[in-house]
C-alpha cells in the first residue's frame, strides 16, 4: 500500500512519459540522419577541371545546345565539343575573367582536351541513344538535362561510394524521385518517359 | 531524472522505426546490390569512338550476318543484320553474345600438358613442346591419324587434308551433324551422285519439319519465320516436345519421343496410296518400293507414334507434288541428329513429292577451291562410322562446328594409348580430356571464313578480326606447317601457308568462276560476274557482304534414279539401296524401350548449352531468368507422369540411364509428352556452371544423343 503511494507521487509528467519521449527522440533523429546527413555522405565530390557558365553561352552569346554537343554528319551524337572547337571562338580570351584566361593558356594553347566528369554518362549496362531520343523521338534537351543550359556553374561530379555511379544516374531513388535536379538519368526516369509517351521499353532495348 | 533501461530500449526502438522510414536501409541495398554487378575483375571496354561494323558470326554454321558496335575498336554489341539475305535481322542468344567469349573465364592463353593420375589437370607448355609430342606420337602410333573438322567446308579443311595426304592411313573425320543433315542423307539416297544439294526457301511453300529446329537453330531461321508471317510458307511440325519451333508452327503434331522415322513412313505410304507421288520418282522397282511401305499404316504409325490417322490424313492431304514441298529432319545442335535411318526415311518424302529440281536444286560444285585441297587423297568420314578403338592421334578443332561430340561417343574411337589434340580457345567440353589443348582463336579476334549450313545454298561469309588475338594465340595452319616440318611431310603446296593466303585463294577460285552474287547490306546485289577482282570481292566480304551461290533453275538434269538393284562402280561410294533399313525400323520400333528404362530422356539445347561450342555466361542468365530452355540438372516432366510416378517435385531425384545417373530436380512441364523427361545438355568444364555431366550423352548405338532410354527412382 505504502509502495504504490510513494511511486504515484514521486514520478513527475515529464518522467511518466519519458519512454514516449525518448522513443519519439530516437524516431526523428533517425529520420533527420537518414534524409538529411546521410545521402550527402554517400557520394565523393570532384570539382570539374574547371569552371563553365552555360547562361552566358546560352543568353548573351545566342548560342543553342547543338552548337558545342552536336551530331556527327553520320547521325551519331558527338557528345562533348573538342577543345578546337572551344578555340573556333575562344583562340584568345574574350574579356577579362581569369577563369576564360586559364581555360585558354592551360587547354587552348596547349591543345589539351579538357577531362570532363560528364554527369549523365551511363554505366556500361546500359545503352542510350540521342538520335532515338532527339532526332527520333523530337524530345528537347531540357526534357532529360533540366535547366543545365541556364546555370551560371557547374556543379561538382559526385559518385556513389559503394555503386561507383554518377548521381545523376544513380541518384538517391529513394522515395521513387530524385533529390536534386541533376539526378535526372535514372532507369526510373526513363521507364516513366516511356509509359507516358506509350512507348515500349523491354529490358534489351536499353541494357544490350 | 533517472534515465531506464527500458527508456533507452524506447530510444533504440525509435531509432529502429526512424532508420526504417529513412533512405539508410535502402540506399544501402541498392548500392550494394549495384556493387555486386560491378565486381572489379569484370572487364570494362575502354572507351573510345563508337563505330559500327558489319562481319558474320563465327558460332554455327548458319553463319548469320551480324551488326558489331565498337567501342575504340572493341566489339560491345552484336545485333542481326537486317539486309543480310536468308536471315533478315535475326540472331539468336549465343549470337549476341560472340563478342563476349575473348574474355571467356576458361579461355585458353597457352598451350597446356596434361598432368596427373587420379586428378588429372593440365600445366602450361610451350608449342614446341606440343610440337615435338604431337609429332612423336604420330610417328610411333599403329592406329589412324585423323582430324576432327568440326566445321567443314572451310579453307582450313583444305590444309588439313593437305597436312594428313602426306602419311598412310589418315582421315578426316566430321561431326554427325554435319554428314547427317538432310540434303547430305538425300544426296546418298541416289545410286548417282548428284552433288551437293540444297533446299530453294524461296520457292518452297511448305516446310514438314521432323524436330528440326527451323525457327530456333537451324540455318535460315530468320527467313522462314518472315515467310510465314507473310503467308508464303506453312510450316507442320512433328515433335515430341513443343519445342519454339513447334511453338510457332501452322501446325505442331505431336509424336512419340524417337518416332521420326515412323510417321514419315506412315505419310510416305499415304502418299503412295493416293497416287500423290511426283512423276519425277524414278524408283525402278516400285512394285517392291510400295510393298516395304505397306505395313506402315495408319494404325501402325498410331501405336508406334502416337499420330491418328485424321491428323496423318490432313497433313498428307497438304502435301502436293508440285516440288514446292519440301521435308526437313537435321536435330537439335546441342542434342544431336537423328539416325541415320529416320533421316534417310524423310528424305523419302522429298523424292516422292518431287522436290529435287525445285525445293531442293543441285549446287555447282567449285573448282580450285582450297577448302577442298586433297579430298582425292584424303577420305572424309562421319565420326560414328570410325571402328572404336581404332583411332591412334585425333586432333580435334570444334571450336567453330555449333554442334555437339560427346566424349563418350569419341572416348570409343580412341585406341587404348590413343593421343588427342583439342585445337580451342577454351578449356571445356572435348578438351578437357585431351592430352594437349593448344590455343586457337576465338571469335572476332581472327579473321574466319564461314561456310554456310549444309541444307542451303553454298554461300560463304567472313568473320572479322576485331581485336588481335595476341601472342599465345596459335594459328592452326601454323601448327600443321611446324608438325609437317617435324615429321618430314612435304607439302603439296596446293594450300598457302597462312590463313588469310588461303582466304585469298580462295576468293579468286570464286571470282574466276563467275558463279552466284553477292550480297552487302544496303546496296543492290552484284553478280560475281559483274565484279572486277578477287580483291573487290574481299572488300565486300569484309564490309560485311555475303556470297551465295547460284541455284539452277530447272530441274536438274541428273534424276534421282534410285534403283535397289542398281550396280555399284567399284569407284562411286556405295549408296544404300532403298527400301534401305526397313527390317531396322520394325524391329527397333517394335521393341520399345530397353532394359527396364521405361522413359525417355530428351536431351536438347539447354541454359548452359546450346552447342558445341563455349557460350557467353551471361547468356546463360538470359536464358536461366526467361525459362526458355531447360537445365541439365532440373527434369522436366509432364504433370500426368508426375502424378502417375508419385515425382514429388521438392525432393531429389535420379534419373538413371543406360550409361550413368544423375541427380535431378523434378520440373512439372505441360510442353513435355507423358513418360518423357526433358533435360538440357550441359558442358563439361571447371566453373561453377559447367560442373560436369555425369550422364554419359551417347545412346547405346554409340550413334545419337537425343534420346536415351531412362528411369526415375528417389535419389
Amino acid at each position: 500500500m505504502s509502495t504504490a503511494s510513494t511511486r504515484g507521487t514521486r514520478r513527475s509528467p515529464l518522467a511518466r512519459h519519458l519512454g514516449t519521449l525518448m522513443f519519439l527522440a530516437g524516431l526523428i533523429g533517425a529520420l533527420a540522419f537518414g534524409w538529411i546527413v546521410f545521402p550527402p555522405l554517400m557520394y565523393s565530390s570532384t570539382e570539374q577541371p574547371i569552371q563553365f557558365n552555360h547562361k552566358i553561352h546560352m543568353g548573351e552569346a545566342g548560342m543553342a545546345c547543338a552548337d558545342c554537343h552536336p551530331f556527327r554528319d553520320d547521325g551519331t551524337f558527338a557528345g562533348l565539343p573538342t577543345t578546337a572547337q572551344c578555340a573556333e571562338c575562344h583562340e584568345e580570351p574574350i574579356g577579362d575573367s581569369p577563369l576564360e584566361k586559364a581555360f585558354i593558356d592551360e587547354y587552348v594553347r596547349k591543345g589539351r582536351e579538357v577531362e570532363w566528369l560528364v554527369y549523365s554518362r551511363q554505366p556500361m549496362n546500359a545503352y542510350f541513344s540521342h538520335v532515338a531520343h532527339v532526332t527520333v523521338g523530337k524530345l528537347t534537351c531540357e526534357e532529360c538535362h533540366g535547366d543545365h543550359g541556364a546555370t551560371e556553374t557547374i556543379p561538382p561530379y559526385q559518385v556513389n561510394r559503394i555503386s561507383g555511379y554518377s548521381r545523376a544516374v544513380g541518384g538517391a531513388a529513394t522515395a521513387g524521385r530524385a533529390l536534386l535536379p541533376t539526378e535526372v538519368m535514372r532507369m526510373d526516369t526513363c521507364s516513366d518517359c516511356h509509359e507516358k509517351h506509350g512507348r515500349r521499353s523491354p529490358c534489351l532495348e536499353c541494357h544490350k | 531524472m533517472k534515465v531506464s533501461r527500458r527508456d533507452m530500449l524506447m530510444l533504440l526502438g525509435g531509432g529502429a522505426v526512424g532508420t526504417i522510414f529513412s533512405p539508410i536501409p535502402w540506399k544501402l541495398l541498392r548500392d550494394s546490390s549495384v556493387w555486386t554487378q560491378n565486381w572489379p575483375w569484370i572487364p570494362v571496354p575502354k572507351r573510345g569512338a563508337a563505330a559500327t561494323a558489319a562481319s558474320a558470326c563465327p558460332l554455327c554454321p548458319s553463319a548469320c550476318g551480324v551488326r558489331v558496335r565498337t567501342i575504340g575498336g572493341r566489339p560491345v554489341m552484336v545485333a542481326g543484320l537486317p539486309d543480310a539475305p536468308g536471315q533478315r535481322g535475326a540472331l539468336c542468344a549465343a549470337g549476341s553474345g560472340v563478342h563476349q567469349l575473348p574474355w571467356h573465364p576458361d579461355r585458353v592463353r597457352t598451350p597446356l600438358r596434361r598432368v596427373g593420375g587420379g586428378s588429372p589437370g593440365f600445366e602450361p607448355a610451350s608449342l614446341e613442346d606440343a610440337v615435338g609430342a604431337i609429332a612423336a606420337a604420330i610417328r610411333e602410333t599403329q592406329g589412324t591419324v585423323a582430324i576432327l573438322d568440326g566445321r567443314p567446308g572451310r579453307v582450313l579443311g583444305g590444309a588439313y587434308r593437305e597436312f594428313l595426304s602426306g602419311r598412310a592411313d589418315t582421315c578426316v573425320l566430321v561431326p554427325p551433324s554435319a554428314v547427317r543433315a538432310s540434303m547430305p542423307v538425300l544426296r546418298k539416297l541416289h545410286t548417282r551422285d548428284p552433288g551437293p544439294l540444297a533446299v530453294d526457301l524461296d520457292v518452297v511453300d511448305t516446310i514438314v519439319g521432323f524436330s528440326a529446329p527451323l525457327l530456333d537453330g537451324w540455318g535460315q531461321p530468320g527467313l522462314v519465320q518472315q515467310r510465314m508471317h507473310e503467308g508464303r510458307l506453312r510450316l507442320f511440325q512433328f515433335e515430341a516436345v513443343q519445342s519454339r519451333t513447334a511453338l510457332m508452327a501452322d501446325r505442331w503434331i505431336p509424336i512419340t519421343p524417337g518416332t521420326e522415322r515412323a510417321v514419315a513412313l506412315g505419310l510416305a505410304r499415304m502418299l503412295i496410296r493416293s497416287g500423290r507421288v511426283s512423276p519425277a520418282f524414278g524408283y525402278a522397282d516400285f512394285k517392291a518400293f510400295v510393298a516395304a511401305y505397306e505395313p506402315w499404316t495408319p494404325r501402325r504409325v498410331f501405336e508406334v507414334a502416337g499420330v491418328d490417322e485424321a491428323t496423318l490424313t490432313e497433313v498428307a492431304d497438304a502435301l502436293a507434288p508440285t516440288g514446292r514441298v519440301v521435308a526437313i529432319g537435321g536435330g537439335d545442335p546441342a542434342g544431336g541428329p537423328l539416325p541415320f535411318e529416320d533421316e534417310a526415311s524423310i528424305q523419302v518424302l522429298n523424292l516422292l513429292l518431287g522436290a529435287m529440281g525445285q525445293a531442293v536444286k543441285a549446287q555447282r560444285p567449285l573448282a580450285d577451291d582450297p577448302a577442298d585441297a586433297a579430298s582425292d587423297r584424303v577420305a572424309t568420314r562421319d565420326l560414328c562410322d570410325v571402328p572404336d578403338g581404332s583411332v591412334g592421334v585425333l586432333i580435334a578443332d570444334l571450336a567453330m562446328a555449333g554442334a555437339t561430340v560427346p566424349w563418350p561417343i569419341l572416348a570409343r574411337k580412341m585406341a587404348p594409348q590413343g593421343l588427342l589434340v583439342s585445337l580451342t580457345p577454351v578449356l571445356a567440353d572435348l578438351a578437357l580430356h585431351a592430352q594437349w589443348v593448344i590455343p586457337t582463336a576465338p571469335a572476332f579476334t581472327a579473321a574466319h571464313d564461314c561456310p554456310g549450313h549444309p541444307d542451303l545454298p553454298r554461300s560463304l561469309r567472313l568473320a572479322r578480326g576485331f581485336t588481335p588475338a595476341g601472342d599465345e594465340v596459335v594459328d592452326p595452319v601454323d601448327l600443321l606447317n611446324r608438325l609437317g616440318t617435324a615429321l618430314g611431310i612435304e607439302r603439296q603446296a596446293t594450300v598457302a601457308d597462312a590463313l588469310d593466303d588461303m582466304m585469298a585463294l580462295r576468293l579468286r577460285a570464286l571470282h574466276r568462276a563467275g558463279d552466284g552474287t553477292v550480297f552487302v547490306a544496303g546496296k543492290d546485289p552484284v553478280a560475281m560476274a559483274e565484279i572486277d577482282s578477287p580483291e573487290d570481292v574481299l572488300s565486300m566480304l569484309r564490309a560485311g557482304g555475303c556470297w551465295r551461290t547460284a541455284l539452277a533453275a530447272a530441274a536438274s538434269a541428273e534424276e534421282p534414279a534410285v534403283e535397289a538393284g542398281d550396280d555399284q562402280t567399284e569407284t562411286a561410294p556405295p549408296r544404300p539401296a532403298m527400301p534401305f533399313a526397313l527390317e531396322q525400323v520394325a524391329a527397333k520400333d517394335s521393341g520399345g524401350l530397353v532394359n527396364g528404362f521405361q522413359m525417355y530422356l530428351i536431351v536438347g539445347g539447354g541454359v548452359e548449352r546450346t552447342a558445341g561450342v563455349a557460350r557467353s555466361p551471361i547468356l546463360s542468365k538470359v536464358d536461366q531468368e526467361s525459362g526458355l530452355r531447360p537445365f541439365a540438372n532440373v527434369a522436366r516432366v509432364n504433370p500426368a507422369t508426375v502424378a502417375s510416378h508419385g515425382l514429388r517435385p521438392n525432393r531429389r531425384w535420379r534419373v538413371s540411364t543406360p550409361q550413368g545417373a544423375i541427380t535431378m530436380r523434378i520440373e512439372p512441364d505441360p510442353t513435355v509428352p507423358p513418360g518423357a523427361i526433358l533435360a538440357g545438355a550441359e558442358p563439361q568444364g571447371a566453373l561453377p556452371w559447367n560442373a560436369g555431366n555425369p550422364v554419359d550423352l551417347a545412346a547405346p548405338d554409340g550413334k545419337t544423343w537425343r534420346l536415351l532410354p531412362a528411369s526415375i527412382t528417389e535419389a
